[in-house]
This record gives structure tokens, sequence and C-alpha cells, in this order.
């Protein structure tokens, strides 16, 4: 079991850990998901403390492994970790990455070592491979040999870091076999991973992260079905954000309409949906909205799926209830009927927000 | 792998072939004066050669030659103001041969040198008139008490006995030419004498690379007298007073004139009348020319030539000898120092390693200190200043020199090597539980040596060549033995291609001793027998 309490890790820079607890059961196996840079990799490596963490702790089996005084080879010896790029030791044969460690480290004779070597040589699907170096073997086959050396020392924890991510797209499929085949085995396991099916596939629990943590802990279902908080159901539905917050009388407009123009750009948005979004925010928010709101505090938000192709647009702004359908603006609202479908007002109170509305663009 | 030592082998033998070619052009070239010259030959030709400069205003913007730390210039100066430059050189054969190339139109020397100089190359002649008198002195230690008790037993040295010794060295009897054995008590211990070992016939190497001549001579005297034995070790002309003046040796000689500016730094015991001459060019080469007998050159040619080129330099007189102590002084200096500076940076590198910011920047001091200056500026600091009090060789000297600057080299070559392996080789280990130190003995270093490797194999060449100027600090290394048999044969060619060739020969060799030890610690050549050894397949 690890127990990490009020784990912090900061850079000159940057804070990618801010505040992160959780318990890992064994036989748990978990895939980190979440977008680049919200320190997926920095958890994972953390926990065997090849990043030492800022702040905060980690209970291995009841003891703390952040204590100076502790002897951290004892937990790593039982923490195996799989990295994006392999790392195989080039000086030395196949058989002999296998072997190195558990002769050095664990004292096993060297018949033993060269016994339990091939064996999960076979096991990764490498038999008769041993004694070619880590040059001679594609992407793949490296990936499935750091797999089998990890294994050689008979670790509790797998730690596996983007293990498929340096790979040519073929060559992933044969990795995450081994690794699936692993994840049966009761070992505890940590994945961090970008690929969504493969998660799912292989754990009983996700962590999304984001904003400096584990954003999002639940099962698959909880995580790619039914998605608790919006960061994540953005992240699994994949949806491009764009947020416009507007808080005084005299914004900026052009500037808010070159921002949408930049936004489908970058996301390869239609031309004519890029015009429907202008419309949206025009007959909204400014002929509309903008005239009944004394002190506005108002935010355009719109979020694209590239799988669905359409863009929900939601507008959230304060002020006493209003619905746009009772505008006296019936021009704007007609022509906003138009250009956009299901056409929502909901009342709310949430960061100073008092009114949602919500309209769809289809392509 | 055969084909691989079949090129190594050629690359080497490139440089030597090339050097072959080259040594026929230069004796076809020398062809003419490599018959008349050589020593014990007849001394009447002098008195029939004239000089080519015979007055002081001859020598209007000529270039006037001299050893290195002979203050003369004033003294030529006035006598002739128009002298267009002065030039420097470490030994006497150099200067000579400068002469006969016409790379300079005088050399000034003392008397006796001169003498001899005119008598063995026909093409050389001493300008008639003298520059100065003056007097060869034995060179102590400023106030040094043990002056005066050499001044006394010299005054017991009758003038007979003195002149009898000038004669029988500046003579052409070589079979006379031989030192006295040591064979009294020494009862009053073993005293240290600095003396030049290229001034022949005052001081210089004969048979073995044994110091002798009028000056060695002259020492054994007075040391007879004070019943003392004297160690005699050769260098050049001008380290003999600096090493006097640190105290390495009690006395120094190698016919060194008194001057005023040199009696401010050393005392002197003046134990013979001595003049400033300038060797010139002899007048006509016609002449010279015609006094060989026509058909020995044509006999002869190349091959009697290259014969007598090489009878001198390595037959006559036991020469081979002396090259192969300075081979292995040569080998000694360097295989020490790479070892030595092997260790040193690694252990350096190991001591840095973790970043410590003491280490580091003494580390960064020493290395921007060494790496800063010459190493022959580095050799002569710690020779003549570091341990300038201490009685300690040249050799262990150069060799601490050589350490240090080795060292700093091995220890830039191993940071950049282990720099050039990927972190995540290291983090590999770490996560499978090695600690630091495992972790970079296995798997660290072992990837890091093929990277270092060549710049290694080419500092050891670098450094085999860099020992050659040990000859400062009066070593006698491979490069000044061949100084010194230049000094007895005069001729420039042969010795020099030789030394050349044996230091390739040498690199060569350690070259290839350090592929045979990289080969063998590669990981990368091991058999699959290897590997499985001990292990029974399943």
């Amino acid at each position: 079991m690890i127990e990490l309490k009020h784990l912090q890790k900061k850079y000159p820079n940057v804070t990618p850990l801010e505040d992160v607890s959780t318990v890992i059961n064994d036989g748990d196996v978990i895939s980190v998901i979440g977008p680049s840079g919200t320190g997926k990799s920095t958890l994972i490596r953390c926990i065997n403390m090849l990043e030492r963490p800022t702040s905060g702790q980690i209970l291995f089996n009841g003891v703390d492994i952040t204590d100076p005084k502790y002897d951290l080879t004892q937990a790593r010896r039982r923490m195996g970790m799989v990295f994006q790029s392999f790392n195989l030791f080039g000086h030395l044969t196949v058989i002999e990455n296998l072997m190195m460690a558990p002769m050095d480290l664990l004292k096993k004779s060297k018949q033993e070592a060269y016994e339990n070597g091939i064996a999960l040589l076979k096991r990764v699907g490498l038999a008769g491979r041993e004694y070619q170096y880590p040059d001679q073997l594609s992407g793949g086959q490296k990936q499935r040999v750091a797999i089998a050396r990890t294994l050689a020392m008979d670790p509790e924890v797998i730690l596996l870091d983007e293990p498929t991510s340096a790979l040519d797209p073929a060559m992933v499929g044969e990795v995450q076999t081994v690794i699936r085949d692993l994840s049966q085995t009761g070992k505890t396991m940590l994945i961090v991973t970008h690929e969504m099916q493969f998660a799912r596939a292989i754990s009983n629990r996700v962590f999304y992260m984001d904003q400096g943590g584990i954003y999002e802990d639940g099962t698959p279902d909880q995580i790619f079905d039914h998605p608790q908080k919006e960061l994540t159901r953005r992240f699994i539905r994949k949806l491009k954000v764009l947020e416009i917050s507007i808080d005084a009388k005299e914004y900026d407009f052009l500037g808010a309409g070159s921002e949408i123009n930049r936004y489908c750009f970058k996301n390869d948005i239609a031309a004519r949906m890029k015009y429907r979004i202008h419309s949206v925010f025009e007959e909204l928010v400014q002929q509309i909205l903008m005239p009944v709101l004394p002190e506005p505090k108002l935010k355009f938000t719109a979020e694209y799926s590239e799988a669905e192709k359409r863009i929900m647009i939601t507008v959230l702004y304060n002020g006493p209830a209003f619905d746009p359908a009772a505008s006296d603006n019936t021009l704007s609202y007609t022509m906003l009927k138009g250009i956009a479908a299901d056409l929502q007002h909901s009342a709310m109170d949430e960061d100073g927000f008092t009114n949602r509305f919500q309209c769809m663009i289809e392509e | 792998m055969n084909r691989k030592g079949s090129r190594q082998y050629r690359r080497f033998l490139m440089p030597v072939l090339l050097l072959t070619l080259l040594l026929f052009a230069g004796c076809a070239q020398k062809e003419g004066e490599n018959t008349a010259m050589g020593q014990g030959q007849s001394t009447t030709a002098t008195k029939e050669k004239e000089a080519e400069l015979q007055e002081y205003s001859d020598l209007s913007g000529k270039t006037i030659s001299m050893l290195t730390g002979a203050p003369f210039e004033e003294l030529a100066r006035s006598k002739n103001e128009n002298i267009a430059d002065f030039t420097f050189f470490n030994n006497t054969p150099d200067m000579l041969l400068a002469l006969e190339a016409g790379k300079t139109d005088a050399v000034l020397i003392n008397n006796a040198i001169a003498a001899l100089a005119a008598n063995r190359n026909e093409k050389l002649a001493v300008f008639p008139q003298n520059l100065q008198d003056s007097v060869f002195g034995i060179a102590f230690r400023k106030n040094d008490p043990a002056r005066d008790e050499w001044q006394k037993a010299y005054d017991l040295i009758t003038e007979e006995e003195k002149q009898a010794l000038w004669e029988k060295w500046t003579g052409s009897d070589e079979s006379a030419k031989v030192l006295p054995e040591q064979s009294w008590p020494g009862s009053n211990g073993t005293v240290q004498a600095a003396v030049c070992d290229t001034l022949e016939p005052m001081s210089y190497a004969g048979e073995g690379g044994k110091l002798i001549g009028f000056d060695v001579e002259m020492i054994l005297l007075m040391a007879e007298k004070l019943d003392v034995h004297v160690e005699f070790t050769g260098m050049e002309f001008a380290a003999i007073l600096a090493t006097v003046q640190s105290g390495k040796a009690t006395l120094g000689a190698g016919s060194i004139i008194v001057t005023n500016e040199r009696r401010e730094l050393v005392d002197f015991i003046e134990y013979y009348p001595a003049a400033f001459v300038l060797i010139v060019r002899a007048k006509q080469s016609e002449n010279v020319a015609g006094d060989q007998s026509p058909e020995s050159e044509d006999e002869g040619g190349i091959w009697n030539s290259i014969a007598g080129s090489f009878e001198r330099t390595f037959l006559r007189e036991n020469r081979w000898r002396l090259f192969l102590q300075g081979i292995g002084t040569t080998l000694l200096i360097a295989v020490l120092s790479i070892l030595f500076g092997t260790i040193l940076g690694f252990l350096v590198f190991m001591l840095c390693r973790n970043g410590n910011p003491v280490a580091n920047s003494i580390t960064r001091f020493f290395i921007w200190l060494v790496r800063g200056m010459p190493v022959v500026v580095l050799l002569m600091i710690l020779y003549y200043i570091i341990f300038g009090k201490v009685s300690i060789s040249g050799t262990t000297v150069s060799v601490i020199a050589f350490t240090l600057v080795f060292g700093s080299g091995v220890y830039g070559m191993i940071k950049a090597g282990v720099g050039a392996v990927d972190l995540g080789q290291l983090e590999a280990a770490y996560a499978l539980g090695y600690t630091n130190r495992q972790a970079f003995y296995r798997v660290i270093l072992p990837q890091a040596l093929p990277h270092f490797m060549p710049a290694y194999k080419s500092s050891i060449t670098d450094i085999i060549k860099a020992t050659a100027i040990v000859g400062y600090v009066a070593v006698q290394d491979l490069t000044k033995m061949g100084d010194i048999v230049r000094s007895r044969t005069l001729e420039a060619f042969f010795p020099l291609i030789a030394v050349a060739v044996i230091y390739f020969i040498l690199a060569a060799i350690l070259t290839w001793i350090v592929k045979r030890i990289e080969f063998c610690i590669d990981p990368k050549h091991r058999s699959t027998e290897a590997i499985q050894k001990e292990v029974e397949e399943v």
C-alpha cells in the first residue's frame, strides 16, 4: 500500500504538484491521465523518489520513504519502473540487462538469474534474443525487454511512465499486450498513458490529473462515461475550449473577435462555423445582454468537439434573472435562433454568476 | 579484426616511409660535407681555412647567435653598432648547424669550443679577432662557504697541471680523453655538480653518456684534494646557473665565462683564461670540396654517407646506448605520468562528481592553472621554485608535472564522457535499487568509456611528444640524448630523424597497448561464451 500525504513538488518556475493526497491499495491498476504538463510523470517519479518531493510524505507499506535517513534502495528494489525511453543498459546484452540487478542487488546466483531471465523473455515474447544488444532491437522489443528487466526484480509495484509514447504506432500493440497481461497478475501498477481505450481496458481506477493534483479519481466507467467535473469532461471528450471574460461595459469587442478567429484557426474549425460563433457572440452578448447589464460580469465559453463537429456555447452572466428569449431585441433573438439550436436559459449562483444561457452550433 | 590491424599497421608505416625518403634527400644533399666531417679528423685544414668575415666592420647587417643566457649583446655592439640581429639557441650544435645553413652569420662562443668546431667542420672558421679576453669560472651559490673551500683546493693545483689538462682536452688525441676514476675515499661526502653536456671539449657526454671534459676533470682535481665525491648532472647551458642558485647543485660548470652580470647572480672560482670569439663560415667552399678525394664520393655515394652517419650516430662510442637510455627515460616519464595522471584525473572526477562545491572550485582552479601555462613553464616552476629547496630528481619533477597535465586532461575527458551518457541510464539504475556509487561503476562508467577512449588515446601520443621538454630540468630523455649525440657528430639529419622515428614507434606501441586494454574491457567485444560462463542453458 502506498499512501501519499500532501505531496508537493515545486520547480523554480512551475509547481506541477500542489497538494496530492491519496491511497494506492495493493493490487490497484491505476491509469494516470490528463493534459500535458499536469504532473502525471512527476507524480509517479515522486513515488519512487526519482524526483524528490518538495514537501509531503510517501508511506510505502507504512514506512516513510521521504525520510532522508531511509535507505531508498530498499524501496526502489520493490518498485519497478518502466520508462518512456526504455533506458536499457546499452553496454549489456538483453539477458545481462535482466540478470545484472538481481545478481548485484538480490544476490541471486548467476544460474538462477539466467533461468529467470530466460523465462521472462519468453513471457514478453522475446525468447531467442538474449544475446542481442539493445541497439539491435526495435522500439517495441526494447520496451518489452525493459518490462522484463523490471519484472526480474520481482517488484510489488510497477510504475510505467508513458510506456508506449515513444513508439512507432505499429509497435504500440505488442507492448500494450504485455502490459495487459501484467495487469492480470495482481501486482500494483500505476501507468501514465495517453491511450484512453487502453487505460480503460486494463485499469480498475483512473486518476485524472489537472490543476496541480489528482483532479478526479474514480473507476474507468465513472471517469470515461460520467465524469463528475468540468475539466475531466472536457478532456475525456477532447473538447477544445475558448473562454472570453467581460467585466466592463467598455470591453474590447474587436479583440474578442480576433480571439475567436485565433481559436478557430488553431483548432481547424470550418469557416461556416467560425462565422456562426461570431454571430452568436454579436447577437447574444453585444446586442441582447450588454445593454441590459449595468455592471456586466460575463463569461463566454465555446467548446468544440472535433468528433461530433459541433460547438457548445455557454454564456454565464450576472444581474437579475433574465432570459434572452424575453428580450426586447426580438430581431437579434430571432437571428440567434436561426444560427444556433437547443437554446436554454437557467438560473444559477456560482462565482457571482446568476444566469446561464446555452446553445449549440452544428455544422 | 585482421583487416583493421593491417590498416593500423599501414597508418604507422606511412610516416616511417616518408621519413626514410627525407633521409635520402637529406643525405644526398649533404654528401659532400659528410665525408669530411667527424671527429678525430686532421686539424691541418684549420690553418688553410680563411674566415668569410675578417674585420669587425664585416659584421654590419649580420646576425650573431649565442647560447641562451649568454649576455654578450653589448660586447658585440661595442665592436660594431650595425649588427642586424641577435638570436639565441639552447645548445651549441644547433647554433653551428644554423651557421652552416646560413640562418645566422656568426656564433659567439668561447675559444675552446670555437677551435674544436673549426677543426671538425670544414665549412666553419674562427673569426680572427678576439672580442674580449676573460676567464672561465665554476659557479657557486652566492655567499656559499663551500666556494672558499673549493678555492683553497683549486689554489693547490699547479699551473703545469692546468696546462696539461688543457692540452689533453683540446688536443686531437681522442684516446687520451678519459677521466680519472674517483678512487679517493670520499670521506667528506658527495657533492652535486650541474654541468652542460653539449660543450665539447669543456664538458660533454662521452661514451655511454658519461660526462667528461676539461671542466669535469678540473672539478675532479679539486674534489680529490677535498676528499669528496662528485655527482655530475648534465643539462642545458641555460639551466646551470638556475640550478646552482636554487641549491640543487653545489657547483656549476660548462665553460661559463665570468662576467660582471653573472657575478651578481653567483660566485665563481676562476680557473682558466678564456676568450670570446666568433665562429663564421669559411671563405671558399670549392677549395674544401677539391680537397676531398673524388673517388670516395663516386663509389660511396648515398649509401656510404648514410652508413657513415649511421656509424657516427649509433655505433661510435656505443652511442646507441644513449638512445636506449633516452628511450628508457622518456618511457618512464610518459608511462608513469599516464598511469598517475589517469588515477589522479579519475580520483578528482570522483570527488567532484556529486557537485561538492568546494572540491569543484578547487579543481577548477588547479585545472585553470595547469592548462593556462605552457608545460615547460609549469615544469620549470615546479623544479626551480616549488621543489627548489628539495632534493628531488628532474625525472621525479617531470613525472609530477606531466601527471598534473595528463590528469587535468583525463578529468576533462571523463567528465565529457560521463556527460555523454544519457541521464536515463542513471535513472534506470536508481529505479532498480542501485546506489549512486554502484550505478556509476556498473552502468555509467562502462558506457562512458567508448566516449572518452579516442581522446584518451590521442592524448597519450601528445604526452609522449610533450615529454621532449624535460631537458629543461636536466633530464636526459630521448630528445636530449639526440642533442647530446648531435653535439658530438655536429650533424643534424640522422640523429633528428632517428629521434622522430623513435617517437613514432613509442607512440604507436603505447597506443597499441591502450587499444588492447580498451578492447579487453569493452563489454561489446565479449563472446557469447564469455557471457554464458558458469551458466547452464535452459
